[in-house]
């Protein structure tokens, strides 16, 4: 019960814009004090799961590729990786490097995009790309010259971008010639440059200041920058064979949101994405990305979210560096994949995602049609540290008025890039606020 | 390649485990073989980017892509891309940057091709994992036939409602 005099403040944000997906935020404030910070998600894995039951193996990457328009290569690594797990299956040498390389592609028109078409005007104060594109073209012809350097790399090794249909468990269908990849230098080498100007850039954006204290998880390699392989680390002791992953995280049910949420348990909340691998791995960076962050003013860890848009550009410039040198050191394999056999088993997969750790797993019955299906993005697993994140910021920044305080509120939803469901999404994007009295 | 002035592009944009959003897609793929060889035909998820890199060095591009106005599942809308589109119409892509974000971006970057026509057709359902609706199927042939007569004069005909295709 709430007293006349001290109306409720309420936010609510159904529709949030430059979301992947459809999202919804729901903020009330009674009496200055923050009574409820709700950010509900609809996300679609759960469909993919019951669709996959039933179906053979070497499905699961063409299908969960499906999931999300942005980041098909990471539900096809992630997919690879765990049906290679049941049946005994391990890809390496060129095939792994090949691996590694569509990564990059991914992580660079990923991070691209988010920096320059949706996280940029949330800090110069545009509505969108567009109204920006009109004052910074040249910054605008920038970001979308660099996504499609990403794109170009996902298209020629992954078949077709939007779907790639070469990628396949144990490999690929056809591993592209030498002489194929070198066609990419000349524009991944622009893409660097290009990618070192925009560590330059985004750090000279007014970016408000925040420091939390997050158990960062990431897919930890001992010797590079992760993406496919690794065991599941964390800076708060976790360090887990990607196998224990249901032994260390719960995924809890919400009511408001069709997704569900993970937590470590015992721990609750975790952040995975950028700044955990960044923080995690800072390292296996290699000079070039770790000199440009830390003349963008960044140290080994970033506890502030607002600034993951310097680290995606940092990590940017790390996966345009990473793809020259695996292409440098590419020789054409032999064998498009390793073969293998159908057979019952159970197969745990985690590879990263622009967004953060992706995890599968997968139980296969003895002709490999597959029995069970778990899929866990990273959004679902960052959604308890986004609450976390929306209770600090509106804590400190109550004075605001409602308009600038539902853009901040944005801007820290967008600070995790969420992929929330795929492709449709129907524009209009309202805000609502109201103020209301005892029966409220 | 061919040349600037030459090069006509059909862009069918849409998801196909999303229902009607499918529709862009399945023009696209009736119109195999229905177009003179100098048209290329492009799927698309709705990327800005390719959307962009698709069209802009074209005389010519037609884009398809599925819309919700609340109006009668099947129905055809054309638009030209000289006027800025109606807010609302279509949807956001996988980017949330929508076919109507290309458009503008493309126009305030100088980029879009010499001229752009865009059909829309309104969706019955975009949930996912949904079939197309029957109302929508009814419409492709007309969409198909449409896209056909739009390639042989593209300024045959105003900007508005087309007709529900099974009315």
């Amino acid at each position: 019960m709430t007293n006349p005099a001290n109306p409720i403040r309420r936010i609510d944000v159904d529709y949030l814009a430059r979301v992947e997906g459809e999202g919804e935020m729901h903020v009330e404030v009674i009496d200055g004090k923050i009574e409820k910070v709700e950010f509900g998600i609809f996300e679609p894995p759960r469909f993919f799961e019951a669709f996959m039951r039933g179906r053979m193996y070497t499905e699961a990457p063409d299908i969960t590729a499906r999931i999300c328009g942005i980041c098909p290569v990471a539900y096809q690594m992630s997919a690879s990786h765990a049906m290679e797990d049941a049946l005994g299956v391990t890809v390496d040498g060129q095939l792994r490097a090949l691996r590694r390389l569509i990564y990059c592609g991914e992580w660079i028109e990923s991070h691209g995009l988010h920096i320059y078409m949706l996280h940029a005007p949330d800090f110069l104060g545009y509505e969108s790309a567009i109204h920006m594109a009109a004052d910074y073209p040249e910054i605008v012809e920038q970001g979308l010259r660099l996504k499609k350097a990403g794109n170009d790399v996902v298209n020629l090794i992954g078949g077709r971008e939007i779907h790639p249909i070469n990628v396949r468990v144990g490999g690929f269908y056809r591993a592209p010639t030498k002489a194929e990849l070198l066609t990419m230098v000349p524009e991944l080498e622009w893409a660097r440059d290009a990618a070192l100007k925009t560590v330059q850039w985004v750090s000279q954006l007014p970016i408000p200041k925040m420091e939390q204290d997050f158990e960062f998880v990431s897919v930890c390699h001992p010797d590079e920058y992760p993406f496919n392989e690794g065991r599941l680390k964390s800076n708060k002791g976790l360090d887990i064979p990607v196998s224990e992953f249901n032994e260390a995280f719960a995924e809890l049910h919400v009511e408001r949101s069709n997704a569900l949420q993970s937590v470590i348990r015992e721990r609750g909340a975790y952040h995975v994405g950028p700044l955990a691998r960044y923080a995690l791995n800072f390292d296996k960076l290699g000079p070039l990305a770790q000199d440009a962050a830390y003349e963008a003013g960044l140290g080994p860890v970033c506890n502030n979210p607002f600034q993951s848009i310097v680290v995606r550009a940092v990590e940017t410039l790390y996966a345009c560096n990473e793809a020259l040198e695996l292409i440098d050191a590419y020789e054409t394999p032999a064998e498009s994949h390793v073969p293998m056999v159908a057979k019952a088993g159970i197969g745990h997969g985690a590879t990263e995602a622009p967004r953060g750790m992706l995890y599968h797993r997968y139980e296969l019955d003895d002709e490999g049609r597959i029995l069970e299906a778990q899929i866990a993005p990273p959004t679902a697993q960052n959604q308890l540290t986004m609450e976390d994140d929306l209770r600090v910021v509106l804590e400190e920044n109550l004075d605001m008025s409602d308009e600038d305080l539902g853009w901040r509120l944005e801007q820290t939803i967008r600070n995790y890039d969420p992929c929330i469901s795929c492709a449709t999404h129907f524009l209009d994007f309202t805000i609502e606020r109201k103020e209301s009295g005892a029966e409220s | 390649m061919l040349n600037r002035d030459l090069r006509r592009v059909v862009v069918g944009v849409g998801n196909r485990f999303r229902g009607d959003d499918a529709v862009g897609l399945r023009v696209t793929e009736r119109l195999e073989g229905r177009v003179p060889p100098d048209v290329e035909l492009i799927e698309s998820d709705g990327d800005p980017v390719d959307l962009i890199a698709a069209w802009e060095r074209a005389r010519l591009s037609v884009v398809i892509d599925a819309v919700v106005t609340g109006g009668k599942p099947g129905t055809i809308y054309r638009f030209n891309g000289d006027h800025r589109l109606p807010a609302g119409f279509f949807r956001r892509s996988s980017h949330l940057l929508g076919l109507a974000d290309a458009v503008e971006l493309a126009r305030t970057l100088n980029r879009l091709p010499g001229e752009l026509v865009i059909v829309g057709v309104e969706a019955g359902t975009v949930e996912q994992g949904a079939d197309m609706t029957t109302s929508v199927e009814r419409s492709l042939s007309r969409v198909v036939d449409l896209v056909v007569n739009l390639l042989e004069s593209p300024s045959a005909e105003e900007n508005g409602t087309i007709g529900v295709a099974n009315a």
